[in-house]
């Protein structure tokens, strides 16, 4: 019974080649990279002719690097609490719209679509329109627009498994709907808005586009900081901040995964 | 004793009923169409129905999870229009239970108390109290999915009534429990009720469930009630066909110049048809004096009874018997004789 019930339908040999193919495509890049990242080579060749960590070593020492990282970080942490707030938000509230919750829907998975380019563009002039200048602010809130599909997508996905009438329940027991919400149906989608956090995070902190056309002179943050650094010199370095990136990317994807699904062994 | 002391509380918290012509339309669709039915305090009220005949909808209208159109509903004299759900003080147990599965079994209990600002020490009592009404003092510290589904009902009986509610609402309370447990579950939910004293509406499609829970049943059909009345009032005095075939094997004859066709017993009212439990009939030897006669056409074994279907005068009758007081069990094609056992018969409304 059991397993006639859980047998998932064979994987065909074709689709099992081809994910192997689009992987492979995937990950060439990082094939060349990481080698070059352990290069002792003062340029940018490969293969490597010898090996070191000397570029990490380098990029960890250079305040220039660090400083980018860590921009980088406070931006990202920023845009992805706004992310957070406003994706988990419009979760709790697109659940109980009842009329235009495909359009509302629709909008709210928006950036995902827009160019980025025209995002930038649009946020830049806005920003200056009302008097302001575009500034680091505004690379801040731009991500956070960005990342709030991402969390929007897990929560509401998450709340799609949490039955209404445990919320019903709630009310009838005493509690006001914020209560409820609080008590009984944010508990249960905490995995899903954290591992989408950790995502966002991810998402903001390598974003390249907004970043290259919103930081001040001076105050780039880390992709736009090896965008420039690519255009003057050909050092290996370019290559250990982005195995560093890289590496950064994987842990957080790792984390994600580890958060959303240990609630469904849990189930 | 604490549960005395409970029991005494409640009893004196027992408060009526009354539904008061309530009304839902949705979409053009009336769903609702004037619903009253006042239960007295303490009484154990269902509304029973086949599936889209309005007895969810009205039962989410009590709990204040769906608006009337128009009516009311009073709670000990209390009009419910317009208030909130968490402000209504009903007691609510869901037909999946909606048991809160990321609290323990203890905080799922205690969940209302907390909405209601009650100390902790007080709390714990009444937790403490709540656990043992249903019979599970020792579980508070389980995980809810380590229970079984008989014992989830219970706690969510304990949750609904740890608040003491003027209103608790059953909603196909028994649904997904499986037919023993159901029968067991039927018998506590009654003495748990009759212990608190609660007055309590059941919604349920289940006509044995019914009459056996039930001090008051209410038949919907169609957004209506069609009968209210006892559990035997409602089986033995049908008002309409309706009722009859819903509540359990119905013959349905027709009455001529006010009697029955075919026995020919007196009938009470003015309609033109009334009905003849399986039980009300008996089957005899062939040619008996005082029988109709009738050819067997099916006999099934049920374990406690022989359910006979006869045809007599082209009229099919199913006629209900205790397998080895007739002798021989009857074969299809026998000839035998069919009588109405006596008692009181009542014409059926037409509609």
């Amino acid at each position: 019974m059991t397993d006639l019930r859980r047998a998932a339908p064979r994987t065909s040999r074709i689709a099992v080649a081809l994910g192997v193919v689009v992987a492979l495509f995937l990950l060439a890049p990082l094939a060349v990279v990481l080698p070059v990242a352990f290069s002792a080579d003062s340029f940018l060749v490969f293969p490597p002719q010898q090996w070191s960590t000397r570029w990490f070593t380098e990029v960890l020492a250079d305040p220039a690097w660090l400083e980018a990282i860590g921009l980088s970080a406070r931006i990202a942490a920023g845009a992805t609490v706004l992310a957070t707030v406003a994706g988990t938000a419009a979760a709790f509230a697109l659940r109980r719209v009842r009329r235009g919750r495909r359009a509302l829907r629709t909008l709210m998975l928006a950036p995902l679509v827009v160019p980025q380019l025209v995002l930038a563009l649009g946020l830049y002039l806005a920003v200056d329109d009302l008097g302001g200048r575009a500034g680091l602010g505004t690379l801040l809130v731009g991500q956070a627009v960005l990342a709030t599909p991402v969390v929007y997508l897990a929560v509401a996905a998450g709340l799609a498994g949490v039955d209404p009438a445990l919320t019903r329940a709630a009310r009838s027991l005493g509690h006001t709907w914020p209560s409820a919400l609080l008590r009984v149906e944010l508990p249960l989608v905490v995995r899903s808005v954290v591992g989408s956090a950790v995502l966002a995070f991810g998402l903001c902190f390598d974003e390249s586009v907004l970043a290259y056309y919103l930081s001040p002179p001076g105050r780039e943050t880390l992709p736009t900081r090896i965008w420039l650094d690519a255009g003057q010199s050909a050092s290996p370095a370019i290559a250990a901040v982005s195995s560093l990136v890289i590496g950064l990317a994987v842990v957080l994807l790792g984390v994600s995964v580890l958060v959303t699904t240990r609630r469904k062994r849990v189930r | 004793m604490k549960e005395t002391a409970l029991e005494r509380e409640r009893a004196t918290e027992s408060v009526e009923v009354v539904i008061d012509g309530l009304t839902v339309h949705l979409g053009g669709t009336r769903i609702l169409d004037d619903v009253r039915l006042t239960v007295p305090a303490g009484c154990f009220a269902t509304l029973l129905g086949p599936s889209g005949s309005g007895k969810t909808t009205t039962l989410n209208v009590l709990a204040g999870f769906a608006e009337p159109t128009s009516g009311d509903v009073r709670i000990g004299g209390r009009s419910l229009a317009g208030v909130a759900p968490h402000r209504r003080e009903i007691g609510v147990v869901f037909q999946n239970y909606a048991l809160f599965p990321h609290l323990s079994v203890g905080r799922n209990v205690e969940f209302p108390l907390l909405a209601r600002k009650v100390d902790r020490g007080t709390r714990r009592e009444r937790v403490a109290e709540a656990l043992r009404l249903v019979q599970l003092p020792d579980v508070a510290d389980r995980s809810v999915r380590s229970l079984s589904g008989g014992q989830q009902q219970r706690i969510a009986l304990a949750r609904a009534l740890v608040f003491r509610p003027g209103l608790l609402l059953l909603d196909e309370p028994l649904a997904a429990l499986d037919k023993q447990l159901r029968e067991a579950m039927q018998l506590e939910l009654k003495r748990i009720q009759r212990e608190t004293g609660t007055t309590t509406v059941a919604v349920t499609h289940d006509q044995v469930e019914a009459l056996s829970m039930s001090d008051v049943v209410a038949i919907m059909q169609d957004g209506r009630i069609v009968q209210v009345g006892s559990p035997e009032e409602v089986y033995r005095r049908p008002a309409t066909r309706f009722v009859a075939g819903f509540l359990g094997e119905a013959n349905l004859l027709p009455v001529v110049d006010g009697r029955t066709a075919l026995f020919g017993n007196p009938v009470d009212g003015g309609g033109g048809a009334t009905v003849l439990r399986p039980e009300d009939l008996e089957v005899t030897a062939a040619d008996h004096p005082g029988t109709v006669e009738a050819v067997v056409t099916d006999v099934v074994y049920q374990g406690a009874r022989l359910r006979l279907t006869v045809t007599a005068e082209r009229t099919p009758l199913v006629v209900s018997a205790v397998p080895g007081e007739l002798g021989t069990r009857p074969e299809i094609g026998e000839r035998v004789g069919v009588r109405h056992r006596g008692g009181e018969l009542r014409a059926l409304a037409d509609a």
